[in-house]
């Protein structure tokens, strides 16, 4: 019931979206003037919309199983196990990318603001985003390769598992070029992206090593397929969170965080969960399986390295929400555009007043355009 | 006195006609997550039939083939009324607006009415899984499968129904109010897709449920 509750919040959070980037767009602010963040927010919504509907529909059938004791999925009552597990991954797995998009349109932001360049190939990071949830719909099987499926559509999967590697590449290529040669100022939302494009790039290319059919057989439950989904969400998304929590952080509070404990606490974070997770790789490629408490011997030394990392990385999360709260009181007063960018949210004071605008703003320049605001934004 | 047509506006709005193709857009959304929702269900349904073709054949032949055509006639008659009312909307004319409102009210209701009486028909035929369920024959789980997806789906479609006819009472609260206009009739014509979805999943469910087992009867 609870799950249906925020489900429906999903659906219309989705639906939100949608609406609103078709039909209230500020006027001049075209579909390709578009910041690449309202972008990835619009191909996330499309995956809610889409997939929520079907979790729902699936847990309902678990309940109606469950209350009446019919048989929907229990094979002891004549139902089938494997529709369940199609139909819970047929949302569960596109569920992820509504977890990554969100994190890629936050660096697509921070990267041009800090390089003080448009970003690199605009319409392929734009395009990729929606390839990405378009693609994502198809590849939920590589979760079964082991519950029985057929080897053939077990090789589908395979292959479509790597076509979603593609758009997210071609977004690791386009930030990186980005951040070549432009002036970069390495404030504590740039330290949060290239961790970001670091992790996400080693939890990316361990996930083809995951979507080939024959190694993901010997790989399948262990600790490689959680120390990779955690270098997605954990060091992708949540990376992505808190450089997103730092760069709007003077505009969602009116005031400036702390910058050298900002930036110390973001390398504290890299390398706490470095020293979590890298070695989780090196655990599941020897063979440790994942909900187990106990292991041998010889894998002591890769889990107490865990160990100690998972407790620097606690450290690292305390500390910005510490600093954080501090901030809204006592931080600095943050001026409209702190960071000196293009976007429009910038061109209003921090924190928002009520309508967000006095005056609706007429767009004539397209995302990332230095050049265009260069006077007003006083860069030399 | 302000203008009518302001008062409408929301103040998120820029001006009516955005206002409008905004609710337009949102309400086409939604009715792809009922797409997908429903979708779910009709594949569930798809999988077993698959599964268990005979079962499913005997389920079918017993269901009352009477009343589901005649429960798609009353309600593709509703969708007949709800296109009037928006009709009337555009044109302004509110009497016949809130008239057919209470005709596709009327209607849908009567759909329901039917519905909950073959509900209680196969309840006294023993005919619930899980609560009275009893069918003899090797079949006897298949049918009793069918059924499941019998109650889960036609009984989504009913709360869908109760929704429905929730909305168009509310609309019909607001005509008497003289909420809407020529000018301004948006929610009326987006209830309207809701009602006219709804009509459609059923004349899906009548074609899986009520037809493939008609002839066997």
């Amino acid at each position: 019931m609870g799950i249906l509750i925020s489900g429906f919040s999903s659906i219309l959070t989705g639906l939100n979206f949608i609406a609103t980037i078709h039909r209230m767009r500020a006027p001049g602010l075209t579909w390709f003037r578009l910041p690449i963040f309202i972008w990835s927010m619009y191909a996330t919504s499309v995956i809610l919309v889409l997939a929520t509907p079907v979790l729902a529909i699936t847990l309902a059938m678990v309940a109606v199983e469950r209350v009446f004791h019919v048989g929907i999925f229990d094979p002891s009552l004549g139902g089938d196990p494997l529709l369940f597990q199609h139909m819970f991954w047929f949302y569960s797995h596109p569920a992820v990318y509504i977890m990554v998009l969100p994190a890629m349109a936050v660096v697509s932001e921070i990267i041009p603001t800090f390089s003080r360049k448009p970003l690199f190939g605009y319409k392929a990071v734009a395009f990729s985003s929606v390839a990405i949830a378009v693609i994502g719909f198809l590849v939920w099987g590589h979760h079964m390769f082991v519950a029985g499926i057929s080897v053939y559509s077990a090789m589908a999967f395979s292959l479509l598992s790597y076509a979603v590697a593609v758009p997210s590449a071609i977004k690791v290529f386009n930030w990186t070029a980005t951040l070549y040669q432009g002036p970069i100022e390495l404030r504590t939302p740039l330290l949060y992206a290239i961790g970001f494009i670091a992790l996400f790039t080693i939890g990316g290319t361990t996930g083809l090593v995951l979507a080939a059919l024959g190694l993901d057989v010997h790989l399948t439950d262990t600790y490689f397929v959680i120390a990779h989904f955690h270098y997605i969400m954990v060091g992708g998304a949540v990376m992505a969170f808190l450089g997103g929590m730092h760069y709007w952080w003077p505009k969602i509070s009116g005031r400036m965080y702390p910058e050298t404990l900002a930036q110390m606490s973001a390398l504290t974070v890299f390398i706490g969960f470095n020293l979590t997770f890298f070695p989780q790789f090196v655990l599941g490629y020897l063979g440790m399986p994942r909900r187990y408490a106990s292991y041998p011997p010889e894998f002591q030394v890769l889990n107490v390295m865990s160990t100690a990392g998972a407790s620097i990385l606690g450290v690292g999360y305390i500390v910005p929400l510490i600093y954080l709260i501090w901030s809204w009181k006592h931080g600095e007063e943050a001026p409209p555009n702190p960071w000196r960018t293009t976007g429009l949210e910038w061109k209003t004071p921090s924190p928002p007043p009520t309508h967000n605008f006095e005056k609706t703003p007429l767009v004539t320049w397209g995302a990332y355009d230095f050049e265009a605001q260069k006077e007003e934004l006083h860069l030399g | 006195m302000a203008d009518p047509l302001e008062l409408a506006v929301r103040e998120q709005f820029q001006n009516p006609v955005q206002q409008r193709e905004t609710s337009m857009v949102g309400m086409w959304v939604f009715l792809i997550t009922e797409v997908m929702l429903f979708g779910g269900l009709f594949t569930g349904f798809a999988v077993y039939r698959m599964e268990y073709p005979l079962g499913f054949d005997l389920g079918s032949a017993q269901m009352d083939f009477k009343m589901g055509a005649i429960n798609t006639a009353v309600l593709i008659c509703s969708s007949f009324a709800m296109a009037l009312a928006v009709n009337s909307a555009e044109r302004g004319r509110k009497l016949r607006l809130a008239g057919f409102l209470v005709l596709t009210i009327v209607l849908g209701l009567l759909f329901l009415g039917i519905k909950f009486d073959e509900y209680y028909l196969h309840f006294l035929d023993h005919k619930a899984p899980g609560i009275n369920f009893y069918q003899s024959g090797p079949q006897a789980s298949s049918i009793e499968m069918f059924y499941v997806f019998y109650y889960i789906m036609t009984g989504l479609h009913a709360l869908h129904m109760f929704v429905g006819i929730g909305l168009l009472s509310v609309l019909l609260l607001r005509t008497g109010l003289g909420s809407f206009s020529a000018e301004y009739h948006t929610p009326v014509e987006i209830t309207g897709l809701y009602w006219h979805f709804v009509d459609t999943v059923w004349v899906f469910l009548f074609a899986i449920f009520y037809i493939p087992g008609a002839h066997m009867r």
